[in-house]
């Protein structure tokens, strides 16, 4: 009973505590919405702009082109990003003008550059003698973009930013404004109250994740097949599992503001650290390893699997699990042994 | 003056004693130019990629018409370390159709990024084709598969397709063929003498979080706590004028940001980024001084406690460093976020802070580039020294 009433009593503060409504839902939210677009654009524009000096090019789909009467002025057009890249046809070469700042297009730039290359040849009856055919195949068989692979990895992120300032924001205010000590006084069991405590948070962040799953599915228009069981567990595993990386921040923290900070900090260098926006395969080795010592990746990995995006081994997938619930077990130790509510 | 600089030291002390303000105005930047600049000063350098080739070839084995054997060993060739540089390639090779099953198997939980399949009446194909035969042989093309959606089966692609562009270079040029439009890329620079580089797009970036973050984070948090904590009204108990105290916070601050802009600059150059700084450099850098301060004042202006204070400061600081440019450049963004983008000041300041350092030319005119961010600064403190509560 004692526990029902601290679940309703904590939910109710949950409710009403817009900071903490913001930091769990509002913040990724808009972090998806800001993310999905710019990341996702470049990989999929549906015209691209091209300048082009000399010869008239072959049409394709796609393409819009602009002429300029010189070099320099297509180049200023590259540069100033009027168009996306240049071409320019003289004798045996098709040169192909990059803005060196536009890393993540340049590779699709070039490929339409080659595309571009092999229709002049066509035309000219030169056909080559050696034809590539490409043919994709994906872990599930399902078409999928750039979006697929990063909303599970913002929802990683979610799940990493809810469960740590569950402990440094929720739990350390409570414990510096004195509630925990004047709850002490009562005839409320410690465990009535920590249990409660866990289980809100458990299912706030659960809900806070489903419900931004939703709205990116409604947003982006991406498909997934979820299964929810494996979903599921990995929520809450991971959700605990973080909240004990907050404890532990919580421990060696003066206050909640110290805490909060820290959580901040932390939570900063595990986004680029977590493979969600560019892969850890193009990092340098030293930071390869830094990333895969962080839990983050191991989270954004099972999330893919969970969603059906990546492949993953069963017992890696249930490891996982077994090693984020560890994090339950740090929480509970920080809660009966070490953790000072005064 | 001297009440000013007695503040002045009190405020920026207490930053110099605060972890958290040392760690996010000092540490935080200097860490992300590391990380950013290795990570993207990296890509192209060490990757490797693994390739399963299946060579189904059947016939003119072992003769000069083996042009499936040829492939195979050129890239076999590319596997090899050279001056203890990662190959760019390693290569597993197999004939048989097991082979080829569990190649794509591996593909499609990422243990190998691309399968080439060389079909079994490639040789015949070639040869019939290389002396203008009849032949009933159909279009044996080579296929490679790939992962979707994967960086490094891309980059695996690539490199087969450079190969295979390559061959058929050599076939037509020993055909006489003579007039084949081969593709070549250049990288387009703002001058002579002046080549592109992430790290100088990264610093500037840099530069203007930077000082957008000590304003968001510092001068936000330092108002709304001093004034939660009721600090501010036992300021103004002694005789301290608010200016007094308005300017001492923004001289603290000032400083910082000297500070931050001087180890930013140092670790950037030593990561090889070559910046002019000519007259315009200084104006820009002192107009993102300018047009930030009045950032801290704008959110403390609307928050009501140092945790809403928190929570605005965050989504600005969000909104400001991904939609203005200054990590990424936004071109492909769809219309409704480049109308946002093209409304905040940091993408401003940003485009003409790297056309003054000769990073490169800004894509906005340089009148937008000083007045945009002008008219920020100006709203921004207009409407501070309106709505602003020193107590509450």
């Amino acid at each position: 009973m004692k526990f029902w009433t601290n679940l309703w009593a904590l939910t109710l503060n949950a409710l009403r505590d817009k900071t903490s409504t913001f930091f769990n839902f509002i913040f990724p939210l808009i972090i998806l919405i800001i993310f999905g677009y710019v990341f996702s654009g470049t990989y999929s524009q549906s015209t691209v702009k091209i300048a082009f000096v000399g010869p008239k090019l072959p049409e394709i789909e796609g393409v819009n082109y602009e002429e300029f009467q010189n070099l320099s002025d297509l180049k200023k057009a590259i540069l100033t990003q009027k168009d996306d890249f240049g071409l320019s046809l003289s004798g045996k070469t098709l040169r192909i003008y990059l803005n060196p700042s536009n890393m993540q297009s340049n590779d699709y730039y070039i490929s339409i550059g080659k595309r571009i290359s092999k229709k002049i040849n066509e035309a000219n009856g030169i056909v080559s003698m050696i034809n590539v055919k490409r043919t994709e195949v994906s872990f599930s068989g399902k078409k999928f973009n750039y979006l697929n692979n990063l909303i599970p990895g913002i929802l990683a992120l979610s799940i990493f930013s809810v469960g740590i300032f569950s402990m440094t924001a929720g739990l350390a205010h409570l414990r510096d404004k004195k509630v925990m000590k004047k709850l002490w006084t009562t005839p409320i069991s410690r465990w009535h109250f920590y249990g409660a405590f866990i289980f809100e948070k458990v299912i706030e962040t659960y809900i806070s994740i489903l419900a931004l799953f939703g709205i990116a599915v409604m947003i982006f228009g991406v498909y997934y097949t979820v299964d929810w069981f494996e979903f599921t567990i990995l929520v809450l595993s991971a959700t605990f599992g973080m909240m004990g990386i907050g404890m532990i921040i919580l421990l060696f923290s003066p206050n909640a503001k110290v805490a909060s900070e820290i959580s901040s900090a932390i939570y900063t260098v595990m986004m680029f650290f977590s493979g969600v926006y560019f892969p850890i395969k193009i990092m340098p080795p030293v930071l390869q390893r830094v990333a895969y010592s962080l839990p983050l990746v191991y989270i954004t990995d099972a999330m893919k699997y969970a969603t059906n995006i990546a492949p993953m081994s069963r017992i890696r997938f249930y490891f996982i699990i077994a090693i984020m619930f560890v994090g339950f077990v740090l929480v509970l130790m920080g809660f009966s042994k070490v953790f000072k509510s005064e | 003056m001297k009440r000013v600089f007695a503040i002045f030291k009190a405020l920026f002390l207490s930053n110099l004693k605060s972890p958290a303000s040392l760690f996010w105005t000092i540490i935080f930047p200097v860490m992300l130019l590391l990380i950013l600049g290795s990570i993207f000063l990296n890509v192209g350098k060490s990757v490797s990629v693994k390739v399963a080739v299946v060579n189904e070839s059947s016939t003119f084995k072992g003769t000069n018409m083996d042009f499936a054997s040829h492939i195979v060993k050129a890239l076999k060739d590319m596997s090899k370390a050279t001056d203890d540089k990662t190959p760019l390639l390693t290569i597993e090779s197999g004939t048989t159709q097991s082979f080829l099953q569990n190649s794509i198997k591996e593909l499609k939980i990422d243990k190998i990024d691309a399968v080439l399949v060389i079909p079994k009446l490639f040789n015949t194909y070639l040869y019939a084709r290389a002396l203008h035969f009849p032949s009933k042989v159909k279009n044996e093309s080579l296929v490679i598969y790939t992962q979707r959606n994967s960086q490094s089966s891309n980059i695996a692609f690539s490199i087969l397709d450079s190969v295979v562009s390559a061959f058929n270079r050599e076939f037509m040029k020993h055909s006489g063929v003579t007039n084949i439009v081969i593709p070549e890329t250049e990288y387009v620079s703002m001058g002579k003498g002046s080549s592109f580089s992430y790290v100088k797009f990264l610093v500037t970036g840099i530069i203007v979080m930077a000082f957008m973050t000590v304003a968001l984070f510092g001068v936000t948090d330092d108002l709304l706590v001093q004034r939660e904590k009721k600090v501010l009204r036992r300021i103004f108990v002694a005789p301290v004028d608010r200016s007094h105290y308005l300017f001492g916070m923004t001289l603290s601050n000032v400083v910082l940001e000297f500070v931050q802009l001087a180890l930013i600059l140092v670790v950037g150059i030593w990561m090889g980024a070559k910046l002019k700084f000519g007259p315009d450099a200084f104006f820009y850098l002192l107009l993102t001084l300018f047009v930030m301060m009045p950032l801290g004042f704008f959110v403390a202006s609307f928050a009501k406690s140092a945790n809403s204070g928190n929570a605005l400061a965050s989504i600005f600081n969000f909104l400001f460093m991904f939609l203005g440019g200054l990590f990424f450049p936004i071109s492909g963004v769809p219309f409704a976020l480049k109308v946002v983008a093209y409304s905040i000041p940091t993408t401003y300041l940003a485009n003409g802070l790297r056309d003054s350092m000769g990073v490169s030319p800004s894509p906005t005119p340089t009148y937008l580039n000083i007045l945009v961010p002008i008219i920020w600064a100006v709203v921004m403190t207009l409407y501070s020294i309106r709505y602003f509560k020193w107590e509450v």
